[in-house]
Formats: structure tokens, C-alpha cells, sequence
């Protein structure tokens, strides 16, 4: 349970890390996809059984793309708030846990700068979408 | 406390984990990742076969190349198997010999060994 909050977390980090370069996605949309891919990859590779820890990438993009499309809706603030309570932070190496903080940090300032700070619209619902696609697909590359 | 982390910076390989099988052939016991400074990951399926570095067996030559670009042969091979085409397989070599820190005056002459006659190992494999 501890593992899959941490999971949990750590696929809406990178959903959010790839919103770090929102500003890029139009302009840019391969580039966009190529960040997320790599981050999602490293993360993947970052463990001692990157095949299961891709599957459990996986399940939970499957989770978090089902809220997602039910429609909540939520405020940037709360989404951050929730991404570092799910977080079990003892059980992350120390690398982990600076990326971690790294991304969310980054993530934050760049959706605040994007969308400001009021409940995330339809668009932005869209985005989060598009990028738990990536995120799959990247990890589907891992057997 | 806020830490800035450049992607470039990390490793560009993973772990390499693999088992001998015979010969000079060696099999991954975990998928191998390369991180190409331009976003492209390179993901090795656990299970892949690879015979390493292929160097001729010429005594000088052997001793200075063979055992060099262990890293960047795998992500070689795999790309020819993969039919990705042969100049894109030759430059990841290439790249991924640099990120080794494979200095220029041993990693050309690594390269141009598959560049100049690997056209029938790049046919072989499809």
C-alpha cells in the first residue's frame, strides 16, 4: 500500500513534470513528449526490477486517467497538496527524493504560470491526459 | 531548499546487468537503457543477446580497442536487430561512446569499423 502512494505520487509528478513544459507543448509537441518519456524512463530504470516497476507505472496511469476523466475538478494548490501527502518519502532513496522535489517544484511554477491558480479547466484536463499517454506508452517500452 | 537537476547531467546508462551464455555472448538479465542527450531513450529488453565489441583480431588493434565501448555495443546491436536503419544505428554508437567518455582518437576508429563494412552485419540482422 506504503508503495503504491509512493507510485501513485510519483506518476502524478511526472504527469506534472511534463507539465513543466507545457509552454513547449504547441510549439513543440516532440519535445514535450521526449521529456516525459525520459524522465518516465529513468525512473523506471532507477530500479532494481524495472519490468515490474514499469508494469506498476502502468496501473496506476490506468487510476490516476480514470479520475481524470470522471471529471473532478481540483485547484492546482489541491493537487500539489495531494501529490506530496501520497508521497512516503523514507522509502525513496535520497536521488529519488530530490528529483522528486525537483519536479514538483518545477511543475508547480509552471502550471501557476499557465493556468494561475484556480480549479484546472477542461484544457488543462486535457493536457494532464495527454500526458499520462506518454507516460504509458514509455512504459510499455520496458519488458 | 530547492535543487536544480539537469536531465543531462544524470547518467546516460543504466545498470548494466547480464549473464554469460557462451562464447563471447552475453545476455541482459534486466532491460538496458541508454539516455541520448537529445530525448531519445533507448530501451534494451531484458533477455537480448549481444557478442560484444567486435574487434578484429589483429593483435595491436585488439589490445587498444577490444573491451572499449562494452556500453555502446549493446545499444549497437540492438539497433541493428531493430532495422532502425544503419547511419542512425552507427551514430547512437558513436554518441553513446562519447558518453562512455571513450576519447575521439579510440572511439572514430571503433565507429568506423561498422560505418565503413557493416553494411552486410546490418542485412544479416533483418
Amino acid at each position: 500500500m506504503t508503495f503504491l502512494k509512493s507510485m501513485l505520487a510519483a506518476v502524478l509528478f511526472l504527469a506534472l513534470s511534463g507539465c513543466a513544459a507545457l509552454e513547449k507543448i504547441e510549439e513543440s509537441p516532440i519535445a514535450s513528449q521526449l521529456i516525459t518519456n525520459q524522465i518516465t524512463l529513468r525512473f523506471i530504470a532507477g530500479s532494481d526490477d524495472p519490468v515490474e516497476r514499469a508494469a506498476q507505472v502502468r496501473d496506476v496511469v490506468e487510476k490516476v486517467r480514470g479520475q481524470v476523466s470522471a471529471n473532478k475538478s481540483f485547484t492546482l494548490a489541491e493537487l500539489d497538496d495531494a501529490v506530496r501527502a501520497e508521497i512516503d518519502w523514507q522509502s525513496l532513496s535520497a536521488a529519488d527524493q530530490e528529483l522528486l522535489n525537483f519536479g514538483l517544484n518545477k511543475a508547480s511554477a509552471a502550471i501557476a504560470e499557465l493556468i494561475g491558480d484556480g480549479v484546472i479547466d477542461p484544457a488543462g484536463m486535457a493536457t494532464v491526459a495527454t500526458l499520462l499517454t506518454w507516460i504509458d506508452q514509455a512504459a510499455r517500452r520496458v519488458r | 531548499m530547492t535543487v536544480e537537476i539537469e536531465l543531462d547531467a544524470l547518467p546516460a546508462f543504466s545498470v548494466l546487468s547480464k549473464e554469460h551464455v557462451s562464447g563471447n555472448r552475453w545476455r541482459l538479465t534486466k532491460p538496458f537503457f541508454y539516455f541520448h542527450n537529445t530525448g531519445i531513450t533507448i530501451v534494451i529488453p531484458k533477455g537480448f543477446e549481444c557478442d560484444g565489441d567486435s574487434v578484429p583480431r589483429i593483435p595491436v588493434i585488439y589490445a587498444m580497442y577490444k573491451g572499449r565501448a562494452i556500453q555502446a555495443a549493446w545499444v549497437h546491436d540492438y539497433l541493428y536487430q531493430e532495422q532502425r536503419g544503419k547511419e542512425f544505428a552507427d551514430l547512437m554508437f558513436l554518441d553513446a561512446m562519447e558518453d562512455q567518455g571513450i576519447p575521439e582518437h579510440i572511439r572514430y576508429p571503433i565507429y568506423w569499423g561498422p560505418f565503413l563494412f557493416g553494411n552486410s552485419r546490418y542485412r544479416g540482422k533483418a
